[in-house]
């Protein structure tokens, strides 16, 4: 039988396929490239949808059961391999809905690398990709639904923190300081990523994260100074978008951390037990409650805003990377 | 006074610097390790140090009078914020005008015009029948020779989505104060073929005695080939009475409940101590596992915890009156028991596994769940679901002919609205318009 690593890959060749003929589009506005594009994308979808069957069918295997309850029961979603994979798909297939519904293609040549990336450093960083039986804690019903809808949340983060940078290459009025905040949260969330995989050397990786984050500012005003960052949506059609993704996310995160909640309640006998992984969701769920109440105030809106959507997914990113791999707690099975 | 502070605790402001402030301090109870005992912070942080931590509560955040204080501020501003706005929502959402002189329209999201082949009252009883039919609330608000005027909305609730969820949150917390006022989590370890009635508290000497005994009768590990631990089964009964009146084996998320409490396959250990307890009435051998408390006489417990082969020098906690002393006594030796007339001595070790229970009564878990479904409801409702407003007048044009203008509101997503307005008009145009529709301004 087809392995579902080799499914995984081949939905990565399929994305950076569309990543392409995305950014064609971009330029061209051709017809063809545009729909080769969005097809790329689904086809990408769909090979790691049905990769994603396949692992359960693998992990059933190691973990010696037969039945159909097999699939949802060992979900495959418990390392960072696995994980990140869904991170990835999961992405995109909120981006393919988005897309759909509101009939824009601007933001594909953004979100398909963010959700690749993701997908790649899976190899970069060395995380192991075989199916693993699971521990005893993992052996449980919610599995599935605390992991799909905690990573639907996290994956709409990632949209709206993608639409934020996005944002600040659109407008006009960015500003030394804007790029300075920019430079030094893609900083962050590098570092934090790096470093999480390997855990030593923190000056070297502070250096290699610093020049990653450099590049990705240097994209981000080159797409602005060349007037690329034109063919965007307006800055108000953005907002709006970012608002509407972070929504997404807080409710999925919502009840990401109940469903865990109960589950904890079964498994660790108490449905809180301020465990970091547990703590760091609730400093997102803050920050993102904070976001949808700094909407109300009038010298909030604007750039604040996309800040707040900004510091919201580096809390994200540390809620997965950073407490799964530095902070030992209950959670600490994901490595 | 009263009035600043009402100004104060109404803001929104207020709310989103104390949800900051929760959050950033949140942060250093994942950085300093919350609860441990004393000496492991004096090892890691030092004297100077570790008295700054705690007199700052950051050797437990969580419970400190600050993070409390804080969280009750939250729920004042809640409340306050609430209590402030709800009139205004309830006048906007409810108390709405609803008629629709002419030249508002064009104060609305989405309006439109169109004359129809058909009498007002033809026009009127089919606008409020689609209306209806799309789940409308419609309503007939002023009517004359000339003029009718209609008003529907839809999903008037979803207004106050913001209050459910805030609702909900109040909910939860308070279900966490029941949890931390009347909840308890603490541990039993169960040699197979013992059983005990003590629970110890992780925190803190408290030990509890329920009013029935747990027996383990197996505890076993399962394996996958590779070595790596697949599960950890206990068979456990329940003993009320002297009479067994439940058996289960739990696993790994999937505990034991037994009135209201339970009990969790935790962890497991090794090693059983034979305890010889003596007292005037006569004497008795008693099989207890590391680190599960004997009871020796009233509030005083004691418990083995660790054993030193090569001295022969074991490990003792001697808890009487909610106070623990640590202590090391030798085999065989009868020792006395203050305060007590009982004496006693360990007279033998079995390194037999033993399985580790949490044990835990949580009486706010519901409230909690209940919290959590409001606040899940409510977010829903506030964030997907739109509260639409259409509003319609008919001019009569002659005996024949009548023209509607028609338009609407929605609080999110106008797109949605103006969908559902134009398949309300196709349903008008198909009815009453037999040649070409004819449209005027859109």
């Amino acid at each position: 039988m087809i392995h579902s690593v080799t499914l995984f890959n081949a939905g990565m060749v399929a994305y950076f396929l569309a990543f392409l003929f995305y950014t064609i589009f971009t330029f061209s506005k051709s017809s063809w490239s545009s729909r080769l594009a969005t097809s790329f994308a689904w086809l990408g979808v769909v090979l790691q949808g049905a990769g994603f069957i396949v692992r359960g069918i693998e992990k059933a295997r190691v973990n010696m059961v037969s039945d159909w309850m097999a699939f949802y029961k060992y979900a495959p979603f418990t390392n960072m391999y696995e994980s990140l994979m869904l991170f990835g798909w999961m992405a995109v297939l909120i981006y393919l809905i988005f897309e759909w519904k509101y009939k824009n293609k601007a933001f594909g040549m953004f979100v398909i690398p963010l959700a690749l990336v993701g997908e790649l450093s899976t190899q970069i960083l060395g995380f192991n990709e075989e199916a693993q039986p699971l521990v005893p804690a993992l052996q449980s019903n919610w599995l599935l639904f605390h992991v799909v809808t905690t990573f639907i949340g996290y994956a709409a983060a990632a949209v709206s923190a993608g639409v934020a940078y996005a944002y600040f290459a659109r407008r006009e009025d960015t500003t030394k300081k804007d790029w300075a905040v920019i430079f030094v949260t893609t900083w962050f969330i590098f570092f934090f990523i790096i470093y999480s995989a390997f855990r030593e050397n923190i000056i070297l990786y502070l250096g290699v994260s610093a020049v990653a984050a450099a590049v990705f500012c240097l994209f981000l005003y080159l797409i602005k100074k060349t007037g690329i960052a034109k063919v965007l949506p307006t800055v108000e059609a953005m907002e709006q978008i970012m608002y509407q993704s972070v929504a997404v996310g807080f409710v999925f995160l919502t009840i990401g951390i109940i469903l865990g909640a109960v589950w904890a309640k079964y498994a660790w006998g108490g449905y809180w037990s301020w465990d970091p992984k547990e703590t760091w969701s609730l400093i997102t769920w803050l920050v993102y409650a904070a976001y949808l109440h700094a909407r109300y105030i009038k010298n909030l809106r604007g750039k604040p805003l996309a800040y707040f959507t900004i510091v919201g997914f580096l809390s994200v990113i540390f809620t997965y990377y950073g407490v799964n791999l530095i902070i030992p707690g209950l959670h600490s099975y994901a490595q | 006074m009263f009035k600043v502070l009402y100004d104060i605790f109404s803001s929104v402001k207020l709310a989103i610097v104390l949800l900051l402030t929760l959050a950033v301090t949140s942060i250093v109870g994942t950085i300093v390790e919350q609860q441990q005992d004393p000496e492991k912070y004096l090892r890691e942080y030092g004297e100077t140090t570790y008295k700054i931590l705690k007199f700052l509560g950051f050797t437990d955040v969580y419970h400190s009078w600050w993070y409390i204080a804080l969280l009750t501020l939250l729920a004042l501003n809640l409340i306050v914020c609430s209590i402030k706005r709800l009139p205004k929502i309830w006048k906007i959402a409810m108390e709405p005008r609803k008629t629709l002189p002419p030249g508002y329209e064009k104060g609305l999201a989405v309006s439109n015009a169109i004359t129809l082949q058909a009498s007002l009252n033809e026009v009127k009883e089919k606008l409020l029948e689609t209306l209806r039919n799309k789940r409308y609330k419609a309503e007939v608000s002023k009517e004359t020779e000339e003029e009718v005027h209609l008003f529907a909305d839809k999903n008037v609730y979803a207004r106050f989505g913001v209050y459910i969820v805030h609702l909900g949150v109040l909910i939860v917390l308070i279900g966490g104060l029941v949890t931390a006022i009347f909840g308890y989590r603490g541990y039993m370890n169960l040699a197979e073929g013992t059983s005990s009635n003590l629970v110890s508290f992780f925190s803190g000497p408290k030990i509890v005695e329920l009013p029935f005994y747990v027996k383990c009768n197996k505890f076993k590990i399962d394996f996958y080939p590779s070595g790596m631990p697949k599960a950890y089964i206990s068979d456990l009964s329940i003993i009320e009475d002297g009479k067994e009146v439940l058996r289960k084996s739990i696993e790994v998320n999937h505990p034991l409940k037994y009135r209201g409490i339970y009990f969790y396959q935790a962890s497991y250990g090794q090693g059983e101590a034979f305890l010889r307890i003596v007292s005037p009435k006569g004497e008795e051998i008693v099989g207890v596992a590391f680190g599960q408390p004997v009871k020796l006489g009233e509030n005083t417990y004691l418990r083995i915890v660790s054993l030193d082969g090569n001295t022969m020098s074991i490990g003792i906690e001697f808890i009487q009156n909610g106070k623990v002393q640590e202590g090391v006594i030798k085999p065989f030796i009868l020792y006395k028991v203050p305060g007590t007339d009982k004496s006693f001595a360990m007279v033998d070790f079995k390194p037999v596994f033993y399985t580790g229970l949490q044990v835990s009564k949580d009486p706010g878990t519901w409230i909690v769940w209940v919290g959590s479904i409001i606040l899940i409801a409510g977010l829903i409702v506030a964030f997907f679901i739109p509260h639409r407003r259409i509003w319609a007048r008919i001019e009569k044009k002659g005996e024949n002919r009548a023209r509607l203008v028609i338009g609407g509101l929605a609080n999110k997503g106008t797109e949605g609205l103006a969908t559902e307005l134009e398949e309300v008009l196709g349903v008008l145009k198909s009815s009453y318009c037999q040649n070409t529709p004819k449209e005027e301004e859109s």
